[in-house]
């Protein structure tokens, strides 16, 4: 049975996030976190950023219904 | 670093990969999904590690590393933002996947052409790949070179280095197409993850463990861990480097073909999620890699030289080391293999079969006897100057990201239309070769900016001023979204 695709809502907001996440790795460590210079400045932003970034894909790609 | 030992381990590493790629093999391949796609059939974690082979080439323990030494953290911050962008395979992952299924396409270029009704279009958008694709596969050659000669002063010659490299790679991709390269790469990502968190682990806890390592990068290297930092990244130079790196999983032909590839969404699933958990461990032991370096070596002249002397120093166990260099000759033999593989399907079927109507049989054999082809073209390049080989290969991931405009436009806008897409691929792709040959930067932005901004430009307007194949768009599009049965 074929059928098209409906969107559920939240996970459009969680694919939304991620460019927003993106634009923030760029803008947030060039400002608010250039005069930090340890581990705890970009260095743990990018990561907590990218982590994010993984899990949204976990939670959006488990949607998936297993198409053959 | 006594060469005898360094071919031992090569020797050990070609017999167990062979042993791989032959078992690999399950008959002789009818057709061309068969080949170069696998059958469609590919299981989630051989994916999954295919496509982190793929991706991750010598590039991250030599380059990222020295870019690492050099820079300090935005070198993370870039490789990172890269990872996110592969969200971009949630998006077009699925989309991708249903059309090859629904229409048999073998390759990305072959996609465009019919999406957009024009054999014309796949030809040029297949030629632009062969373009950019192949000096980017040329400086892995010549990285790995460079490495075994730099590693063993000279005793494996460059042209030895790069010519064991190359031989692995084509065959590997012979002996069962995408099969054989699927496995084949699933023990070098296995090899080249093993081998460079275990001598990360090993130099860190040298130098006084996690902990340590990060105070002293605070303390003795101001900047290390901050952008702009030392002034390496600036903002604009950040920007350029990662631009073309966000698009790369669908810009990029040899990993969009592998979209093309699961048996099932499940497969897929599995692929991408395999990947960028696998992305993200390989991505810290490259740049915490990169700050050992730093910190033990501060005063090396060239970045690039930082990987081979942390590896040849004290710090490193001479057997870890040449497992290391094993691991970096797998990443970029696993790299042009797949490289190779894509360019010599769409050689055959968006060049070749576009210009006269040649049977299944006909195109692989075709695809086949081109893979050797190509490897010699690679080779070749790679022999050239140093200087010409960086400007390409910078040039190449630019370069692509003109792909970006035709193939989101052939999913999610119906009035792309052929003409917008040569166009833009030519004019685009033309402007960032000349950039960066002539090493002149438009507003103080990177040649990838240019590119892209002049694509979507070009192919917007000359579409919108073209006619668009209505009905194939509609049908198109309806297949991406439309859910196949379970």
């Amino acid at each position: 049975m074929r059928r098209p695709e409906t969107r559920k809502p939240w996970t459009t907001w969680l694919l939304v996030s991620v460019p927003v996440i993106m634009v923030a790795m760029f803008v947030v460590p060039y400002t608010l976190l250039r005069e930090v210079d340890a581990w705890y400045g970009s260095l743990l932003f990018w990561t907590a950023g990218t982590a994010a970034v993984i899990t949204i894909n976990v939670v959006v790609s488990l949607t998936w219904e297993n198409e053959r | 670093m006594s060469p005898g030992w360094i071919w031992t381990g090569v020797a050990i590493y070609v017999a167990v990969a062979l042993v791989a790629a032959v078992w690999s093999r399950v008959g002789r391949a009818a057709d061309m999904s068969d080949y170069f796609l696998g059958g469609r059939r590919m299981g989630g974690f051989v994916s999954a590690m295919s496509y982190s082979a793929t991706t991750y080439s010598a590039f991250m323990m030599i380059g990222l590393a020295g870019l690492t030494y050099a820079g300090g953290v935005g070198a993370l911050g870039f490789e990172l933002l890269y990872l996110c962008g592969v969200t971009l395979v949630l998006v077009f992952g699925p989309r991708f996947w249903r059309v090859g299924k629904a229409y048999g396409y073998v390759t990305p270029t072959e996609m465009i052409g019919h999406r957009y009704g024009s054999a014309a279009a796949g030809t040029t958008t297949a030629l632009a790949s062969f373009v950019f694709l192949l000096p980017y596969a040329a400086v892995q050659l010549a990285g790995v070179g460079y490495l075994l000669s730099g590693m063993t002063g000279g005793a494996i010659s460059f042209t030895a280095g790069t010519l064991v490299a190359l031989v692995l790679a084509v065959v590997f991709a012979m002996i069962a197409g995408l099969r054989s390269v699927a496995w084949t790469d699933s023990l070098q990502s296995a090899v080249m993850m093993i081998s460079a968190t275990l001598v990360v682990i090993v130099v860190i806890s040298q130098l006084g463990g996690v902990g340590s390592f990060l105070d002293s990068l605070s303390s003795d290297h101001p900047g290390a861990l901050t952008v702009p930092g030392t002034g390496f990244f600036s903002f604009s130079t950040f920007l350029a480097l990662t631009l073309p790196w966000i698009f790369f999983s669908i810009s990029n032909p040899q990993v969009s073909q592998r979209l093309f590839t699961p048996g099932s969404m499940r497969d897929l699933r599995r692929m991408l999620i395999g990947f960028l958990i696998f992305g993200f461990v390989y991505t810290f032991v490259a740049v915490f890699w990169g700050f050992a370096a730093r910190l033990e070596f501060p005063e090396l002249e060239a970045a690039d030289s930082a990987t081979p002397t942390l590896l040849a120093s004290d710090l490193v166990p001479a057997p870890l080391a040449i497992i290391v260099m094993i691991g970096v000759l797998a990443a970029c033999v696993s790299t042009i293999d797949s490289i190779m593989l894509t360019l010599s399907s769409m050689v055959s079927r968006d060049v070749v079969g576009a210009a006269r109507r040649s049977s299944e049989r006909a195109q692989l054999m075709i695809g086949k006897l081109v893979i050797p082809v190509i490897g010699v073209l690679a080779y070749w390049f790679a022999h050239l100057q140093l200087d010409l080989i960086a400007v390409l290969s910078v040039s190449a991931s630019a370069g692509l990201l003109v792909m970006v405009p035709p193939i989101v436009g052939a999913f999610f806008w119906r009035r792309g239309t052929a003409a917008g897409v040569i166009t833009s691929v030519l004019v685009a792709g033309a402007l960032v070769l000349v950039l960066e040959f002539s090493q002149v930067s438009l507003l103080g932005q990177g040649s990838g900016i240019w590119g892209l901004v002049v694509a979507v430009t070009i192919f917007v307007s000359v579409s919108l001023a073209t006619s668009a194949p209505h009905e194939r768009a509609a049908e198109f599009i309806r297949t991406s979204a439309r859910r196949r049965s379970p």
